[in-house]
């Protein structure tokens, strides 16, 4: 063993003196590779270089000087991608002083040493959807990230990849109506009903579309609006009740936008109409807290066969952890979605392809495939399996975490 | 009896006209010095500073001392330039925090510093006494924008022009301390929208009637005056970064703790940071940050953000970082020439050296010792303090 150990350490100098200016192929022995995107392949190799994957398949050359990961008896699948993750982000996620706020940037806000930043990569998750807070009706503008990189623009793989908007009755927490007291800040407003909620929305949009034939768009807020109507910005709709998901339906088809629910905790009362219309859907988080009162637990029940009935109806459905660190992870979410329900191949790819296609960014992560991203996890066993762990997590070719 | 008492007075009275009429003449002060730390030039060993007029006329070993000139033998002393703090908030009233954030409205930037400062404060006794002659007084940190911070003198008694600047840049904070939680904004994010809201406005230029925001942000985005900007973590540094790239600011970073994590990025946009005291009860992993920015090729400059913490840390921290990594001429520069050229009064302030304002402070030993004390401070020729014998 030790003899082993210095041959490689020698091999890797060797390596490093003799061709300086190449870039550093990695090479991953894996007893079991599951694609997603094709047929799992057994006692395969994958070649990276450059942070891409440059070669994947059976029966490929090491090349010379390689840096090779031994995963012989080990499952390696693609990066998970969480499409509703725990904001790594300092401060506030929403910000109070409005409730329409679509030109909110959270790429502003990101902290990369965050440590939830850790805990996700944790859970072997290399892509996340990082959305702004659920207390306003629109919330402002989402950003796909990877967790790496010193500062938030190296993070950043795709900016303003949506707009946030909440239906349920979140955004009315706070708001009070002043009774025998002047209106001395701004949690004297609207919205205080569901009635309240709708009719702002329908309103934005109202404003955003009597503009949006003009040439300049004076108002950032409704140039952003304007943008979501021609479909440049996919909208993620939070929200858990079933009356939410179709008073938000009714306002899209008012308005012809394109929509992702997100949450849709009583996504399966209203199945066929998702289906209908193409919606896909992200699910999480899996787990609530106790105790909380009155509206707060308005549709916060959590319905583990609702990610099989709706896939079984033709719903696109990604699973997330819902932005809860350490409660549920994506991948314990999946499993028991397959035990209620789910098929897991679905299910498998429900936390890696499907949510990067609802991102917009399934031409770089979200399968292993030739010219992909190397966001690759090493488990310890069969995905879907309780005793499996993460054992090691690479991503863009470096490993974070092992 | 009565008459005896009114002679004394006309005696008394004619000796203090004479007094004042010897004053007015310009004196010459010479300093025989055992060391000189000229900042600039190196140490000059038993050298002489000529001080005439409030200026330095000449600095060397063999200066001519003409007669009639005042000696001041301080042989076997140091003389340092008078050091500059490049941030800090005293002479401020007791509640400070309210003082010096006009937090009712997110962007306060007509906000003038100096109109709430008090030049009879102790506070002001108390800089003179650690040999801080310069102070950059500015605005907190609760306000996306600010204010407009200004450059004093801290000879208050004597000299008229003790503003050197009454409004330097403008002050921004991308920190999390600007965020409110019943005023706009209340998230990071908001927090960038505004700023960028504000100076998007004031970079149009479009004529709108008086509207002093407007005018001030101008100063920054269009005539390239200095934006101070507050931020302490990583993701403030890269937050100010982002705002500095879009409008191509000329800027400083104030408090930026953490900057030796990105250093190479903002020694790329050349941007200058001004430092957060060091104190001896920091642990080790913060002393030895501002050894790494600076060794990055970053201008540094310390600043006591006092009244938060006490004005004798301004040399604690120099002598803090020296010992945990920065380079010991560098870390006399950060006390003085450095924080002089970011807050752009190098021409008068920052070194000894001919034709500058005669801010000198005199020390019992070297000014990187923690046991060398203040013994007397200069500003403009005058002395300003002087250690009394117990």
């Amino acid at each position: 063993m030790r003899i082993y150990v210095i041959l490689l350490t020698f091999l890797m100098l060797v390596s490093a003196f003799v061709a300086p200016g190449r870039a550093e192929i990695t090479a991953i022995k894996a007893g079991k590779i599951l694609t997603i995107s094709g047929e799992p392949i057994t006692d395969g190799v994958i070649l990276i270089e450059d942070g891409k994957i440059t070669e994947i398949g059976t029966g490929i050359d090491i090349p010379e000087g390689a840096a090779v990961v031994d995963a012989d008896k080990k499952v390696v699948m693609p990066g998970i991608v969480d499409a509703s993750a725990p904001a790594p982000v300092r401060g506030d996620l929403n910000e109070q002083s409005n409730e329409i706020t679509p030109t909110l940037r959270i790429s502003d806000a990101l902290d990369p040493q965050s440590k939830a930043l850790k805990r996700i990569v944790q859970t072997g998750v290399t892509t996340l959807f990082v959305s702004p807070g659920r207390q306003n009706i629109i919330g402002g503008l989402g950003v796909v990230v990877k967790p790496t990189g010193k500062v938030p623009q190296h993070m950043v793989i795709k900016d303003e990849a949506a707009l946030t908007i909440v239906m349920d009755m979140d955004p009315t927490q706070g708001n009070r109506i002043p009774r025998g007291q002047p209106p001395v800040n701004f949690y004297f407003r609207r919205p205080g009903t569901r009635m309240a909620i709708i009719w702002m929305l329908r309103k934005s949009f109202f404003d955003a579309q009597q503009q949006t034939d003009s040439e300049q768009i004076e108002d950032p807020n409704l140039a952003i609006l304007s943008s979501v109507l021609k479909d440049e910005i996919p909208i993620h709709v939070n929200a858990r009740r079933a009356i939410a998901i179709r008073a938000t339906l009714k306002v899209a088809d008012e308005y012809g936008l394109k929509l992702i629910f997100q949450e849709c905790t009583e996504g399966y009362k209203v199945a066929e109409q998702l289906a209908e219309r193409k919606i896909p859907v992200v699910l999480g988080p899996f787990y609530y807290y106790p105790g909380s009162m009155g509206q707060y637990r308005e549709g916060r029940k959590v319905n583990w066969n609702n990610a099989g009935i709706l896939a079984e109806a033709g719903v696109k459905v990604a699973l997330s952890s819902g932005g809860q660190p350490g409660a549920i992870d994506i991948l314990t979410a999946a499993t028991f979605a397959v035990r209620h329900g789910m098929d897991s191949d679905e299910a498998l790819k429900a936390i890696t392809i499907i949510p990067a296609e609802i991102l917009g960014v399934a031409d770089r992560v979200g399968s292993l495939e030739k010219g992909k991203d190397a966001d690759i996890v090493i488990l310890s066993g069969d995905p879907l399996n309780v005793t499996t762990r993460v054992e090691k997590v690479i991503l863009n070719g470096k490993t974070v975490y092992q | 009896m009565k008459k005896r008492r009114f002679l004394s007075f006309l005696v008394i009275l004619s000796i203090s006209f004479c007094l004042t009429s010897f004053g007015n003449e310009p004196q010459v002060i010479a300093i025989r010095a055992g060391k000189i730390w000229t900042v600039t030039n190196g140490v000059i060993t038993d050298g002489i500073i000529l001080v005439k007029d409030g200026k330095i006329q000449s600095v060397g070993e063999n200066v001519d001392v003409s007669e009639g000139a005042k000696v001041l033998d301080m042989s076997g002393k140091n003389v340092m330039p008078g050091m500059i703090d490049a941030h800090c908030h005293i002479g401020l009233s007791l509640d400070i925090f309210s003082e010096m954030n006009e937090t009712v409205a997110a962007v306060a930037a007509e906000m003038l510093i100096l109109d709430a400062f008090n030049p009879y404060s102790d506070d002001v006794n108390k800089a003179l006494r650690c040999g801080v002659t310069t102070i950059m007084l500015a605005p907190g940190n609760r306000n996306p924008v600010g204010g407009l911070p200004a450059i004093l003198k801290l000879d208050i008694n004597k000299a008229n022009d003790w503003v050197l600047v009454r409004a330097a840049g403008v002050e921004f904070s991308v920190m999390n301390e600007a965020l409110m939680f019943d005023r706009e904004p209340t998230s990071r994010a908001g927090l960038m929208e505004l700023i960028r809201e504000e100076l998007d406005k004031a970079k149009e230029d479009k004529d709108d009637g008086f509207n002093p925001t407007r005018d001030i942000l101008k100063r920054v985005v269009v005539a390239n005056k200095t934006a101070y900007i507050w931020a302490r973590n990583v993701d403030e540094i890269a937050s100010a970064m982002a705002i500095v790239d879009e409008y191509e600011l000329k800027a400083v970073l104030v408090a930026a703790e953490q900057g030796d994590e990105i250093a190479d990025m903002i020694a790329e946009r050349n941007l200058p940071v001004i430092y957060p005291p060091l104190l001896l009860s920091s642990r080790d992993k913060d002393l030895k940050r501002a050894g790494r920015i600076a060794g990055n090729g970053v201008k540094l400059a310390f600043s006591s953000l006092a009244p938060k913490t006490d004005l004798c840390d301004l040399r604690t921290s120099a002598v803090l970082a020296a010992k945990y990594g920065l380079d010991k001429e560098t870390a006399l520069k950060c006390l003085t020439i450095n924080a002089a050229e970011i807050l752009g009064v190098a021409d008068r302030l920052g070194s000894i050296s001919e034709g500058k304002d005669a801010d000198l402070v005199i020390l019992n030993g070297e000014p990187l010792q923690l046991t060398s004390g203040i013994e007397m401070v200069m500003i403009n020729g005058n002395i300003v303090y002087q250690r009394q014998e117990e």
